[in-house]
């Protein structure tokens, strides 16, 4: 089983100009955990998930400490995050190793690099490294439990 | 992704199908069966179509609520070659209900209105045209607009297409397309369902028609098809005017969807390659007349068979 066959066709993504608000906005529009970060001409420069931006209007030993018990109040983070709302996703990314994948890479493949890196979704791109797709990791499951053939030597 | 679709009103077409529809009576239908629903909107369909040719395709439009995201679901479950790339709004999608009494042979309509697109809607939406402008090679632009929308948005549309040397289809009403074609746009199929209006003039004699598909094609059209009486079109390429005709009668009955079949002939043609306009017009034709032997909207069929009505059309020179 190929990529190209449980991915889910979309190319919804934001630019490095837009807002952290418009980040949040077309992951609930979409009921997504992150969105591809493209140039104008589609090529794929990034990832952004909703986590990033709870990290980013959190202050940063909270980060060191995993958890949100020593965050000294709600306010804070509201605080912070009306801060940054406004600003544009390259002040605030941190530089990150985006993970993608081809149509052609087996679904096996794709799995692995999702249990590996902990991640939610994929990004498929085409030869250009333009976005042409997501794999999410409900979408892979299911496309696994499906139409998984233990025969097939090429998974 | 060489096909890009443009749709900025889409739909939810939901069909009823029941048995003695009245008004202010209680029904109930006997099985799912009799409840349908599809994705619509004009340019929405010619990429289902493509998708059952296996040309695939980019949908782009405005989409809101709970209705949009059924329309986005419905395209991505069923139709694998379409790329979905919707810009969201706040508001809900269109959603066309359409009741059909079996017994009464009856039809009723109800139309919902598009949600109201805003002007950071329309900045997203540009954006995200642009960048699919950079690799594409045909763009259908299709349909009505939904409420906030400028009337020129056809000739923006086209405009920018123009600049990246990608190839433009328009199939809409005249007031939407009388802006685009200041451009002016590739290939033209005015949308003449209700009114028989173009270029602003009521066309009456066949001879109206002549002089309407020269005046479109002055502005520099490559092909322009203007229907003529339901059934047959009037064709003007660089190199003439013509009168297709199906050689057969077709059931009017079953006319729904066949301006998109049309445009889908049209794109194939133009995907593979051929630039002769009036072979691509001749492609559109056999696409609606094949699509037009049954009576559902969208009907599946493979590109064989649309050939074979090729046969089926006169072609006489009027020009």
């Amino acid at each position: 089983m190929k990529v190209r066959e449980i991915m889910t066709r979309d190319v919804t993504s934001v630019g490095l100009n837009d807002t952290l608000e418009r980040v949040v906005e077309t992951c609930a529009h979409h009921k997504r955990e992150g969105v591809p970060i493209v140039d104008d001409d589609n090529r794929v420069v990034g990832f952004i998930s909703a986590k990033d931006i709870m990290s980013a209007s959190l202050p940063g030993y909270l980060e060191m400490l995993q958890s949100t018990s020593f965050i000294p109040d709600t306010n804070t983070l509201v605080r912070n995050l009306t801060t940054i709302r406004s600003k544009p996703l390259k002040d605030v990314l941190r530089t990150k190793r985006v993970i993608k994948v081809k149509e052609d890479d087996t679904a096996l493949y794709a799995a692995d690099l999702i249990i590996k890196n902990g991640i939610n979704s994929l990004i498929v791109v085409d030869e250009q490294d333009r976005l042409i797709g997501i794999v999410s990791r409900v979408e892979l499951l299911l496309a696994l439990l499906e139409g998984f053939d233990p025969k097939d030597k090429n998974g | 992704m060489e096909v890009l679709t443009v749709t900025l009103n889409p739909a939810l077409d939901r069909e009823i199908v029941l048995k003695n529809f009245r008004i202010n009576e209680f029904h109930r239908l006997d099985s799912q069966e009799k409840s349908l629903i599809s994705p619509g909107g004009k340019g929405i369909n010619v990429s289902i179509m493509l998708d059952d040719l296996g040309i695939p395709s980019v949908a782009m439009g405005f989409l809101g609520g709970y209705i949009g995201r059924t329309i986005e679901e419905e395209l991505r479950r069923e139709h694998k070659n379409i790329t979905t790339n919707f810009t969201y709004v706040n508001g809900e999608s269109r959603e066309n209900i359409t009741l059909i009494d079996e017994v009464n042979q009856t039809i009723t309509e109800i139309n919902t209105i598009g949600p109201q697109i805003l002007k950071d809607n329309m900045d997203r939406f540009m954006k995200r045209y642009t960048q699919m402008l950079g690799h594409a090679k045909i763009c259908v632009i299709s349909g009505s607009i939904p409420p906030g929308v400028e009337k020129d948005i056809y000739k923006q549309l086209v405009l920018l297409a123009k600049e990246k040397n990608v190839l433009t289809i328009i199939n809409a009403k005249d007031d939407l397309l009388s802006y685009a074609l200041e451009v002016p746009p590739d290939v033209v199929k005015p949308d003449m369902r209700g009114k028989r209006i173009l270029l602003g003039h009521e066309l009456d004699s066949l001879q109206d028609y002549v002089d309407s598909a020269l005046e479109i094609r002055k502005k520099g059209v490559k092909l322009a098809v203007i229907s003529h009486e339901l059934t047959n079109d009037v064709v003007a390429t660089g190199d003439g005017i013509w009168f297709f005709k199906p050689r057969l009668r077709m059931a009017t009955a079953n006319l729904l969807g066949t301006g998109d079949a049309y445009v889908t002939g049209v794109v194939y043609s133009l995907y593979t390659d051929n630039r002769d306009w009036l072979e691509v017009a001749k492609l559109g034709m056999a696409s609606a007349m094949r699509n037009a032997l049954s009576v559902e909207k969208e009907v599946k069929v493979d590109i064989e068979e649309i050939k074979e009505e090729l046969k089926n059309i006169e072609i006489e020179r009027l020009h």
